[in-house]
């Protein structure tokens, strides 16, 4: 007997995700989601595979370069019991925006902070619970002075990643540096992305399951690749609080049908 | 427009729900509200999310045969003041057990003179009923055909969220 139980089991099945960015870390989710047998998995990114990206993104091969990385990972799973459904095109598309908010969950794996807060504003619209990961690494002269990341849980009414400060106008004007500040576009991070994807599944399993029932989830896990620590974020807890950014009441469309 | 019909709904609001609608009535077997929904964008319009939660007064029912007899004028009002809040309303009760609850006899025959009824007078926004149970939830729609139709998945959103009705499953 699984120690999620029948019903957490259906609830695993019955779950529909979608996860924007399929590279290092998305990869690494769809593949665990996959094997979880998640009922649907919506995979969104616009970018093909780039020879830079084999050292880590899960399941792909030289012969994938050129491929749209959504369609790579789709194939691969494709033994699976899920439902794969790749979008190969931008988060802000219809088609989209369109799988996001029909989904459970959303699980933001991308590089650029105005994507990540373009990903939860169409969440909080259709109030659809996201969990994101990041991870930079930044390298002055030869040496790496930090390798940090980041899981976080933004559930509607609660604080978002602005009120949590992953999303703010320093991160934003930030957004045309390179994944490793200093190096070159090939970087052995697949390991440190595997860490980070895989606790973004605990949570989702968490929540999907409620398995860990009494036990408060965390909100913002802070990862020190250097000293080797994930914990929770000192100043943003479990504590229930308000987010001033999205309110319940201004969620959904304002317009309507015509 | 991709999946099947949803309904979101936060866990905080649910519960103020199912509060209010639980309490002590001297004036109707069971009390109704009115429950304030959108699309959740042009791009979802199979996606409706709950914003807000009204409850009737002791004013607005009136006495009759059925479970939870109210004045259609204050539900007409009521709806009038949503769609100033650029809402549409699903009328909402309460079924006092646990479990996917269904829709009455009663339930559908009130719905089907009340539903399609706000859908004419104000079609760009969803309008339809709910039903929840101690645990769970069910919720009608009306279509563009003005007929009802069920939300295939209705989702509580909070830190635990499970799929609390899938269409076909349940019992009244």
């Amino acid at each position: 007997m699984s120690f999620l139980g029948i019903d957490g089991l259906t609830a695993i099945r019955d779950s529909t995700v979608a996860i924007v960015g399929c590279g290092g870390g998305g990869s690494h989710i769809a593949e665990q989601l996959a094997r979880l047998s998640v009922g649907r998995i919506y995979l969104v990114d616009h970018d093909r595979l780039d020879r830079s990206n084999l050292s880590r993104v899960i399941g792909s091969s030289a012969e994938d370069v050129g491929e749209p990385k959504t369609e790579i990972i789709a194939r691969r799973l494709s033994w699976t019991r899920t439902d794969l459904v790749p979008i190969s095109s931008r988060v802000q598309s219809p088609e989209a925006i369109a799988a996001l908010q029909a989904s459970d969950y959303v699980f933001g794996s991308v590089d650029r902070f105005r994507a990540r807060d373009d990903i939860e504003r169409v969440c909080r619209q259709a109030l659809v619970t996201l969990i994101d990961i990041g991870l930079g690494i930044r390298v002055e002269r030869n040496v790496v002075v930090s390798a940090a990341g980041q899981v976080v849980l933004s559930i509607p009414g609660e604080p978002c990643m602005r009120c949590m400060e992953v999303v703010n106008e320093t991160n934003l004007a930030r957004d045309k540096e390179e994944y490793v500040e200093g190096g070159a576009p090939d970087q052995q991070v697949i390991s440190m992305n595997g860490l980070l994807a895989s606790e973004a599944v605990n949570l989702f399993l968490a929540l999907a399951t409620g398995y860990s029932i009494g036990l408060p989830l965390p909100r913002y896990l802070v990862y020190n690749a250097l000293r080797h620590e994930l914990a929770p974020h000192p100043f943003f807890g479990t504590d229930s609080a308000i987010c001033p950014h999205y309110p319940l009441e201004d969620a959904g469309d304002r317009v309507g049908v015509a | 427009m991709i999946g099947p019909s949803r309904l979101h709904m936060p866990k905080a609001l649910a519960t103020t729900m199912r509060d209010d609608l639980a309490r002590p009535r001297r004036i109707a077997a069971e009390r109704v509200g009115i429950v304030l929904v959108r699309y959740a964008s042009v791009y979802a319009t199979n996606v409706i999310v709950v914003v807000g939660y009204e409850p009737a007064p002791d004013v607005a029912y009136v006495k009759g045969r059925a479970a939870a007899n109210f004045d259609v004028r204050w539900l007409m009002t009521s709806a009038e003041k949503a769609t100033e809040m650029k809402c549409g309303v699903l009328w909402a009760h309460l079924h006092e057990h646990s479990g996917s609850p269904r829709f009455s006899p009663t339930d559908m025959q009130t719905s089907r003179s009340i539903c399609p009824a706000l859908w004419l007078a104000c079609p760009r926004f969803p309008q339809g009923a709910l039903v929840l149970s101690d645990n769970q939830a069910s919720a009608l729609i009306v279509s563009d055909r003005q007929r009802l139709k069920s939300i295939d998945v209705v989702r509580e959103i909070g830190r635990i969220q499970r799929t609390i009705q899938r269409d076909g499953e349940g019992r009244g």
